[in-house]
């Protein structure tokens, strides 16, 4: 919009902005790699101090005897539960978009409805009721709640409503059943959307906060985002080791974002909100 | 053929039913059987390590307690404090920063992704840089107001300041998503309506009110409920920036049902408070869907 005032100095101020924005949303985390690499007591001095960089904070969060486990219960656990989102979620959303049965848009309503009940109000029953199943303190409290979310099961409906019912009626007409269709017209068609899933369904359960931190106690099962408000606290005041450990955190994110940042806006803005 | 077709449909049916199934028992079974059991759990008397198991009723006798209680009104107020500001910053900045980005600029993909970054990470990680830099006796940002011979404020440990900070925080944090929804739905205006604009001589100001805003309202009103049902989700960043202070000026209800339940194993006071903040958001809710309905239909 607005082409009349292109090159004005209007023009030059809203592009300034812009950048601004952009690099309010870089400088902590440029800070927070800057000071990883120096000794505790040169963390405050200011960021165009150049001081010779030390390994030595990285070196003590590896060396720290349950980073290394943070890290893999936390890959552990994504995969598997994204592995079984999958499996629970393409066929019920199959069925909610191209099978017709009684009580279908009731039952997609009820799911919906639940939507808005945000999980911390629901903290106290859940974990009683985790006590009573044995779940606490393994891997599989934050599974299997995970496995089914209403957000993946809408996207998945909403990408298999947009493709055309030709494809499905002629594979019907040649006699494939729907487990068949599914498998191979749907699928192959859906790459894309499985991409979107697979990338928020790792950004979400890697950044999961309450409920690793509700539902696992033993200090070597916990997972990646809780431990590291452990190991601030436990760590002492070190605040370069804090951002050492917190960098190592969020790298495999940042990775997987700037890799299938496509993917991530594709997501965003066919989650069926657009309107 | 009509019995054939009621056949397949029958067929069709039975198979729709199979493929739900594992979701749809898997969901009753880890989501909504929690619901249903917090609310019983607020009803018996489980409020001390030895009674965790009891299964005496009480009638309403938690839920008494609970709205007799100040610190209940008090950080439910927190709560909906933090859920203002959290729906403000959200709302109008991912608006904003959606113009901003829409314009043909040089960086643009750059600047997009830097302005995405924040969403996929977490206030955990990000939350321990944030205090670094708002450290009001050493933090960098607190040097450019002694620079000019000021302390400078006190942010997260300023009980006036530590709350609007945690929600604009969680705010910007939260933001991407509304950004990255409103520029695909501005991709969508006409732009024959902008052409008319400028033969018109339409400032800035009257494109936004008369075409944008029109235009994207069915988006913007779906992302405010998006977002009123997020900015009631407090507790990690609340958490990871004040914990509750300072002098518990932060402490939002989550913070306070956490507490109930696993410092003072109450619980069934936690429970009851935990089933009274789900029906006050459901209705919150509600009544901002009737809102909405009476804007649609004026």
């Amino acid at each position: 919009m607005g082409k009349q005032i292109k090159n004005s100095a209007g023009s030059k101020a809203l592009t300034l902005t812009a950048w601004l924005i952009a690099l309010v949303a870089l400088f902590p985390f440029f800070m927070m790699v800057l000071i990883s690499f120096r000794v505790s007591g040169d963390a405050y001095e200011p960021f165009y101090y150049i001081i010779k960089p030390t390994m030595e904070n990285y070196k003590t969060v590896f060396l720290h005897k349950n980073y290394l486990d943070w890290y893999s219960n936390t890959i552990v656990t994504v995969v598997i539960t994204i592995l079984l989102r999958l499996l629970v979620t393409l066929p019920a959303s199959y069925a909610f978009s191209r099978l017709k049965f009684k009580g279908r848009g009731f039952i997609l309503g009820l799911l919906l409805a639940t939507m808005m009940v945000p999980g911390e109000t629901t903290m106290v029953p859940r974990y009683l009721y985790f006590k009573t199943l044995h779940l606490l303190d393994t891997k599989w409290s934050i599974i299997l709640p995970e496995i089914t979310e209403v957000f993946y099961l809408m996207l998945m409906t909403e990408f298999f409503r947009s493709i055309p019912e030709d494809f499905s009626e002629a594979a019907r007409i040649d006699g494939c059943s729907h487990p068949r269709i599914l498998s191979s017209i749907f699928l192959p068609l859906s790459g894309p959307s499985i991409a979107t899933t697979v990338l928020f369904s790792f950004i979400n359960i890697w950044n999961n906060f309450l409920d690793p931190y509700l539902f696992i106690n033993s200090i070597d099962k916990q997972m990646i985002t809780p431990a590291l408000k452990f190991f601030q606290e436990r760590g002492g005041a070190n605040i370069p080791v804090q951002l050492a450990g917190a960098s190592l955190a969020i790298i495999p994110i940042l990775i997987l974002f700037t890799v299938t940042q496509k993917y991530f806006v594709a997501g965003v803005s066919s989650s069926g909100i657009k309107g | 053929m009509k019995t054939k077709l009621t056949k397949s449909n029958l067929r069709d049916a039975r198979t729709g039913y199979i493929f739900i199934l594992p979701f749809v028992v898997l969901f009753a079974v880890f989501k909504v059987y929690p619901l249903i059991y917090g609310f019983a759990v607020s009803f018996l008397g489980r409020n001390s390590i030895r009674t965790v198991s009891d299964t005496t009723f009480v009638g309403l006798e938690n839920y008494v307690k609970v709205l007799q209680s100040n610190s209940f009104w008090t950080s439910l107020e927190k709560s909906f404090q933090y859920a203002l500001i959290y729906t403000v910053v959200v709302m109008v900045g991912g608006f904003l920063t959606a113009m901003l980005l829409n314009r043909k600029f040089r960086g643009r993909t750059f600047v997009r992704t830097m302005a995405y970054l924040p969403y996929v990470t977490n206030v955990i990680a990000i939350g321990i840089v944030l205090k670094y830099l708002f450290n009001p006796t050493k933090g960098p940002i607190n040097a450019i107001f002694r620079a000019f011979g000021e302390a400078g404020p006190k942010w997260f440990s300023s009980p006036d300041l530590a709350l609007p900070m945690t929600a604009i925080i969680g705010a910007w944090l939260a933001m991407a998503f509304n950004t990255i929804t409103i520029l695909a739905a501005l991709q969508d205006i006409p732009n024959d309506l902008f052409e008319v604009a400028d033969i018109e001589g339409a400032s800035g100001l009257q494109r936004i009110r008369y075409i944008v805003l029109p235009m994207i309202s069915s988006a913007l009103f779906m992302l405010l409920t998006i977002t009123v049902i997020n900015s009631f989700k407090s507790y990690t960043t609340v958490v990871s920036l004040t914990n509750g202070g300072p002098a518990s000026s932060s402490r939002v209800l989550s913070l306070q049902i956490y507490e109930d339940a696993f410092t003072y194993m109450k619980f069934s006071i936690a429970a009851a408070e935990g089933t009274l903040f789900t029906l006050i958001i459901i209705a919150f809710n509600k009544i901002l869907d009737k809102v909405r309905a009476v804007w649609e239909n004026r």
